[in-house]
């Protein structure tokens, strides 16, 4: 069995928007109350398997991006604690933090605008290893054309700048930059997103090579359900900040047990199919400012009860690693229909 | 025999740059009967959202239509003068964009512009106007719809303001749609919502819809008939399960490939190499040869568009059936 290399323990994360001086004394002369605070992620705890792709998946305002740049340290969290590899990183002092979250690297969605236009690519990839001692100057050349190969780039290419690539290419030089630092584990927010499907097969193929060299592990954020069946080992659903159901890609996708889960895999368009009709769930996503009481999902859940509306379920075991947050799912008993209808 | 609603012949759009001659769209032929949805697929640059511009009359500078027709109901479009157009956009015809903003003015309440939109083509008095619009907010999935005509395009959610676009979209029954990429910036349940209740309302009334979408996936659950761009030209044309079943042009296989679907799970997806060309630098020939595995000498000649079945067409020298 492998150990899990990265864990988070009970993240949360509240958004409070930002006073300044004045703000502050209009306030209090007028009486207005203090600014309202947004949970975007409460509670949220999981552990990344050495070795394993972990998918995260929500629709927009989840936090699953909050959840991913609180991984790599680009955010701090509100309350909760982080673990790598047993350590817990947010009481290392600042120069251990700093070298452990370089074994954490993120890759984001738009290839373009997380590439500095007025460098050029070897400049990109080799500036962080160089500035953290991997690398001397003078290996800097061999360097570029080995990161470059590696991720299925033209070597002779290393003096271009970003915008003489194409969607995918600049992805790749992304992902290039990424490695260099010689990470530990890959954060994927929606890097596929953005490319034209000939092109995100392309670019998934890259991810599942490095994730058959075997020396990296991956979260992969997405909302694309297709790309995380395909590429990912276990997959964690997020709804309004919280997990709602976590299992295998195998289960989950099988039977999945939350009811929110299952409306998901019900309603994307899959080839195949042919012609036909959805039969959608109510309602659009609450707002995380004013949050539903009880379970955030029962005003859209076709099966919630009172029980729903008062008290807010935690996540329980449902089987053989796999946890789901409903009052309905009782261990494997369900009053819900696990199997989803073809 | 069903009626033709929409004949669109050798449609040529070009646009003209320092970088040189782009034929945005490149003698594109496309029918669309009544009551029918066409799936028209492509990816970035392809020139999808292009035809719709280009049936519309929305081709601006330095852009232009320089070759083809486009027969409405037997009339040509691209004769009409604009008071002619104005009075047909809108009313027969109506467009949806990915961006609800783009047709929904951000400054003025949405009751005003259901009804404004309704005024500008019908005879009607304000108060049966308005009655319209709530009947079809209502149909189009929205809570509370005297509440939300009320309101700015601004206190409302994408989906919403979507739901809203559409609406006005399908206020005066148009005999046809042309959506583009309307779903592409939702989330998966709210797009499920928006095709349900749009499929429902054009069933209703026999709408024709052309759909565009990069998303074969979206397109396979909604359209009857697909036709498969790249470069400017349609490529493939056909029903849609007869498509995705077995395609016949190599890019359309390569598509389908390209996406992960259950049965290969964690083994490398087949990819297209390279990406698309550009328009002003296309290759001379076939503008997929570049990346086609099955390319012949013969594809430095530009291939006709083969009429293969009487219901498929592809634009390939050696088109197979292969089973996707």
């Amino acid at each position: 069995m492998t150990d899990s290399i990265l864990e988070a323990v009970q993240i949360s994360r509240t958004f409070t928007a930002q006073e300044d001086f004045t703000g502050k004394i209009v306030r209090s002369v007028l009486r207005q109350p203090k600014p309202r605070s947004l949970q975007a992620l409460c509670d949220v705890s999981l552990t990344l398997k050495t070795g394993e792709v972990l998918g995260v998946v929500g629709e927009s305002g989840c936090g699953k991006s909050t959840l991913g740049r609180i991984l790599a340290g680009i955010l701090p969290a509100s309350a909760g604690h982080l673990r790598f590899c047993g350590q817990p990183i947010f009481d290392m002092d600042s120069i251990t933090r700093a070298q452990t979250f370089l074994k954490i690297q993120m890759i984001f969605q738009d290839p373009m605008s997380s590439l500095n236009p007025r460098k050029r690519v070897a400049d990109l990839i080799s500036e962080a290893p160089t500035v953290h001692g991997l690398i001397s100057p003078h290996e800097q050349a061999s360097f570029v054309n080995d990161a470059l190969i590696r991720v299925g780039l033209d070597p002779n290419s290393h003096s271009r700048f970003p915008h003489q690539f194409s969607g995918g290419q600049r992805q790749r030089i992304n992902i290039a930059r990424a490695l260099a630092v010689n990470p530990e584990i890959l954060i994927c927010d929606e890097s596929v997103a953005a490319l034209d499907v000939s092109i995100q097969a392309q670019i998934l193929n890259v991810f599942m090579q490095l994730k058959a060299e075997g020396n990296l592990s991956f979260i992969f954020i997405s909302h694309d359900l297709g790309v995380v069946e395909h590429l990912c080992d276990r997959v964690a659903i997020l709804y309004l900040g919280r997990i709602v159901e976590i299992g295998t890609v195998e289960t989950l996708f099988k039977a999945p047990k939350h009811p929110y889960t299952q409306a998901l895999l019900q309603e994307i368009p899959r080839i195949g199919t042919g012609k036909r009709r959805f039969n959608p769930i109510r309602g659009e996503i609450p707002s995380p400012l004013s949050p539903p009481s009880g379970c955030a999902f029962h005003p859209r859940c076709p099966h919630a009860t009172t029980q729903c509306v008062r008290q807010m379920p935690g996540l329980r075991e449902v089987g053989q690693e796999h946890l789901a947050a409903c009052h309905l799912v009782h261990g494997t008993v369900s009053h819900l229909p696990t199997e989803l209808s073809k | 025999m069903r009626k033709l609603v929409l004949d669109i012949q050798n449609l040529t759009t070009r646009f003209e740059s320092a970088e040189g001659i782009a034929n945005a769209l490149d003698s594109l032929s496309l029918e669309i009967y009544e009551g029918e949805v066409v799936g028209l697929v492509g990816e970035s640059g392809s020139g999808k959202s292009m035809t719709g511009y280009s049936i519309m009359g929305l081709v601006e500078h330095p852009g232009s239509i320089v070759g083809g027709s486009i027969h409405y109901r037997g009339q040509d479009l691209r004769l009409l003068d604009p008071e002619q157009i104005r009075n047909l956009r809108g009313d027969r015809i109506a467009m949806i964009f990915q961006d609800p903003m783009m047709s929904l003015n951000p400054v003025l309440r949405v009751d005003t512009q259901l009804v404004e939109t309704l005024k500008a083509h019908r005879s009607i008095q304000k108060k049966e106007a308005l009655q319209r619009a709530i009947e079809l907010l209502q149909a189009m999935g929205i809570p509370s719809p005297e509440i939300r005509l009320r309101q700015y395009p601004h206190e409302l959610s994408g989906g919403m303001r979507q739901r809203i676009a559409i609406a006005i979209a399908l206020l005066l029954e148009p005999d046809l749609i042309i959506a583009d990429e309307p779903t592409t910036a939702l989330d998966v349940t709210i797009q499920a919502q928006i095709i349900h209740e749009f499929q429902t309302l054009i069933e209703d009334r026999g709408t024709s819809v052309l759909w565009i979408t990069h998303d074969l996936a979206v397109a396979s659950t909604m359209a009857d008939r697909l036709a498969i761009m790249y470069a400017g030209q349609i490529v493939e044309q056909g029903p849609a399960e007869d498509i995705l079943a077995r395609p016949m042009h190599p890019y359309t296989q390569g598509l389908l490939r390209s996406i992960p679907s259950r049965n290969i799970r964690g083994k490398p997806l087949q990819q297209i190499p390279g990406s698309a060309p550009s328009l002003t630098r296309l290759p001379s020939g076939c503008a997929f040869a570049p990346r086609c595995d099955q390319a012949t000498p013969l594809c430095e000649l530009t291939p006709p568009l083969k009429q293969i079945t009487a219901i498929r067409s592809a634009r390939c020298h050696h088109p197979r059936e292969i089973d996707a």
